[in-house]
């Protein structure tokens, strides 16, 4: 995952926004699967890269004070770190904000399979099924989103 | 002025007329004013609404009557969170249309073998630990078709339903004793236990009124069938009971009515022995008293584990001859046709309401005990069961005013509320200096009333709901049946009782309500797969056939089935197992089947199994009933049934 400062965590939603707006305002030629793909893949990067920003910015302010969980550079292993804890109905400062963080990293882990089956297809030079799955990666990707926006609003006080 | 100018002059007025307006709108004072509300309006709205995200201090789990489901909302704001599907099929929950998992509980409450696809519940009860309210199970009672349903709080769900093997209807159950040993029930109308025809010219004889004590075990969550028994009771028809707590612990009291034993005949139809008779609502009213039982239910248990019962439709009856002998059972006059039997916090008093009488009557349980040790009697009734006396019995008497209820304790010492039916109203009253304090008009006719854990051994005051039958002309009108009206009244100590809230509840009768603090409940956010046989873990869907049985292992995630297409042959039984794999809390999946009368609500973990038939041979789409994301529509599948 991509480092992503906070002044660009502040203005994640409008961020996601753009990056969605632009996925949805983009028109290619309906068999241009390959290029559907390339784009499909680009946005989904993007999007992973937002939601790397959420973690790392709502991570210490769900975890409890004091903790190690949202420590080191792996984003991914601290989001799980903290989902697992929130299972176990551990200790957090915003009980709210963890259960929509626990579903949204719920979505991410369903983002992986579809991915890596994109992945395959394309090198096959499937790029209509490789789309495809890539869409089906972004719909994951995009659910995440959505509960990523409740955390952060809610461990903002909004 | 051109016509152009004079429409952009409208435009700009109208446009300032409505910015004032709007500005105006939020002016406190206007608003008042516009909708005609006062002072005490504004604090009782101040007091009861809650801005989104905020939740409620207490939850109140409400009888919802003749729907046979149970009514949960939150108070201060009287929000409706729940209706929990109990004796009666409820598709939203998936509660009784087609799954393993809900139609085995519904199928336990069978009576002679015939479903029974409705249910009259009166009165729920909390379980407790040491006579405070554990937040772990509720229990509620079906008058109509003499049976207790358990419902688990960590699911908010019915997970058992025991039907009376001996009584025809109930109504006094269900109540626990303080640490949930029992579930207490007794039974309404005098019949004879045996599954008989007996005339009503053997009524003294051969009819016979009860209360079961069903076992509860705890760790299983459960009613043990095999560890409950009942007492034998006169055929006086037995009614509201409570156990009694700490200075009473071990002891039960039950109230009753038609001590006379009348059989009316009133009106042209009824058999010729019986007619030109009062009716039944004279007749069993006849007397000034009724009796109360006073019931050592710890001497009942003995006699249950010592064997000292017989066998009656298969359930352990104890006898009225070997509980008098067990000096365990006696009768106290009460005012005729009593409602409630509410016993004290410490377990000292019992407060008992006759509804034809305007006094309400505080016993004093340590009278009763010294009367019952000196074996003091005042006679004994026609069963052998030894009365005490009356005056001997009692801490004094109250006239509260009429058709007094039902009682609820505060916190405040010797402060109790009683329901006024009649006068529709509340009394505050003093049962320790017999003394009345004050009273609140309701909207009307009040039955049963309940306070923020009003019959624990700690009462919290605070808060007193009404629940009166009657609307009439509190809300728009919607036809002849109006709804129930809940009135939520602020009993803060040391203030005048303040009507807050009135709630519209459109959903059967509620009778009894009890109302715990929410913090105190402990729901689960989610299943495990260890509380399903039938988990489809990720990874093992699949459809396998073994002669003409079909099993589907499916699984539900946003937002697709897995299989999503299934082929079958006309014929075939079908065996469907589908757990929904989310573990997101609140992301809940439907499952239907197009024509097949088949609704599942697979909350996260959960799992269901369907098992029916194909003998049609078509196309049948299958499909999510819940609106569970953005790609709600296309989670669907088809089963396919080929010729």
């Amino acid at each position: 995952m991509k480092n992503i400062s906070l002044s660009i965590v502040a203005k994640w939603g409008v961020l996601l926004l753009a990056v969605l707006a632009f996925s949805a305002s983009t028109v290619f030629a309906e068999e241009d699967f390959k290029a559907k793909y390339e784009e499909k893949k680009k946005v989904n990067d993007e999007t992973i890269g937002v939601i790397a920003g959420v973690i790392e910015y709502v991570c210490p302010k769900i975890a409890p004070k004091g903790s190690n969980i949202c420590d080191g550079k792996d984003t991914v292993g601290k989001a799980v770190k903290l989902a697992t804890h929130i299972e176990k109905e551990g200790e957090v400062q915003n009980q709210d904000a963890a259960d929509q963080f626990f579903d949204a990293v719920e979505q991410f882990k369903g983002h992986f399979e579809p991915r890596q089956k994109a992945a395959e297809y394309a090198k096959k030079g499937d790029f209509k099924n490789a789309f495809g799955y890539e869409e089906y990666a972004w719909q994951y990707l995009v659910k995440c989103a959505s509960r990523g926006i409740f955390a952060k609003k809610m461990v903002d006080g909004e | 002025m051109n016509l152009k100018k004079f429409m952009r002059l409208t435009v700009l007025v109208a446009f300032l007329v409505g910015v004032a307006q709007a500005g105006f709108a939020q002016d406190l004072d206007e608003v008042m004013k516009a909708r005609g509300l006062t002072q005490k309006d504004i604090v009782a709205a101040a007091k009861t609404y809650h801005p989104t995200g905020k939740k409620d201090e207490y939850v109140v789990f409400s009888s919802g009557g003749q729907s046979g489901q149970v009514i949960v909302y939150g108070v201060p704001s009287m929000r409706i969170l729940k209706y929990i599907a109990v004796f009666t099929p409820e598709p939203w929950q998936g509660y009784g249309y087609g799954d393993d998992e809900s139609m085995e509980i519904l199928a336990q409450g069978k009576k002679y073998g015939k479903d029974i696809t409705w249910g009259d519940t009166h009165h729920p009860s909390l379980s407790e630990t040491n006579g405070d309210y554990d937040g772990q199970f509720l229990f509620i009672n079906d008058k109509a078709n003499p049976r207790i349903a358990v419902i688990d709080l960590k699911t908010f769900s019915t997970v058992q339903i025991v039907s009376n093997p001996i009584f025809k209807s109930n109504h006094g159950g269900a109540f626990v004793n303080t640490n949930t040993d029992y579930v207490g029930e007794a039974a309404q109308y005098a019949a004879p236990f045996e599954d008989k025809y007996v005339p009503l010219t053997q009524y003294n004889e051969k009819y016979r009124g009860g209360y079961t004590y069903w076992k509860f075990d705890r760790k299983k969550g459960r009613i043990d069938q095999s560890q409950s028994f009942a007492i034998e009771l006169p055929p006086y028809h037995q009614d509201i009971s409570d156990f009694g707590k700490k200075a009473s612990e071990g002891w039960m009291f039950i109230n009753s009515f038609n001590s006379e034993r009348y059989q009316g005949g009133y009106g042209k139809g009824s058999l010729k022995e019986f007619s030109d008779k009062l009716p039944n609502e004279a007749g069993q009213s006849e007397k000034d008293t009724d009796y109360m039982h006073v019931v050592n239910w710890r001497e009942a248990e003995k006699l249950f584990k010592a064997k000292k019962f017989k066998k009656i439709n298969g359930f352990p009856v104890i006898s009225i001859k070997d509980m008098v002998a067990a000096n365990a059972l006696v009768l106290i006059p009460e005012p005729k046709s009593p409602h409630g039997n509410d016993v004290s916090p410490d377990g000292k008093y019992i407060i008992v309401s006759g509804k034809l009488d305007t006094h309400t009557t505080v016993y004093d349980f340590a009278k009763i005990q010294s009367q019952i040790k000196a074996k003091k009697f005042a006679g004994t009734d026609p069963y052998g069961i030894p009365i005490l006396d009356l005056k001997s019995s009692i801490h004094g008497q109250v006239n509260v005013g009429l058709g007094p209820l039902h009682t609820q304790y505060d916190s405040a010492n010797g402060i109790v509320y009683t329901s006024l039916y009649v006068e529709s109203t509340v009394v505050r009253w003093d049962y320790l200096n017999l003394k009345v304090v004050e009273k609140i008009p309701i909207h009307y006719n009040i039955g049963h009333l309940v306070a923020a854990e009003g019959d624990t051994v700690s009462p919290d005051g605070n808060y007193l709901i009404a629940l009166n039958k009657l609307a009439i002309d509190r809300f728009v009108q919607v036809g002849p049946l109006h709804p129930q009206n809940h009135q939520l009244i602020d009993i803060t100590t040391g203030r005048k009782m303040q009507l807050l809230y009135d709630m519209p509840l459109p959903l059967g009768e509620p009778h009894y309500a009890v109302m715990i603090k929410a913090d105190k409940l402990k729901p689960i956010k989610r299943f495990s797969k260890k509380s399903f046989k039938h988990f489809v873990a990720p990874g093992t869907q699949r459809v396998e056939r073994k002669g003409n049985t079909v099993t589907v292992y499916m699984s539900a995630i946003r937002s697709h089935y897995e299989p999503e297409v299934i082929e079958v042959k006309k014929g075939d039984n079908i065996i469907w197992h589908i757990s929904n794999l989310e573990r997101a809390q609140d992301e809940v999946h439907g499952f239907t089947i197009d024509n097949m009368n088949i609704n599942a609500s697979l909350e996260p973990g959960e799992t269901n199994t369907f098992r029916f038939k194909v003998d049609r041979e078509g196309v049948y789409p299958f499909f999510c009933t819940e609106f569970c994301s953005a790609l709600h529509l296309e989670m669907m599948g088809y089963l396919l049934v080929k010729p």
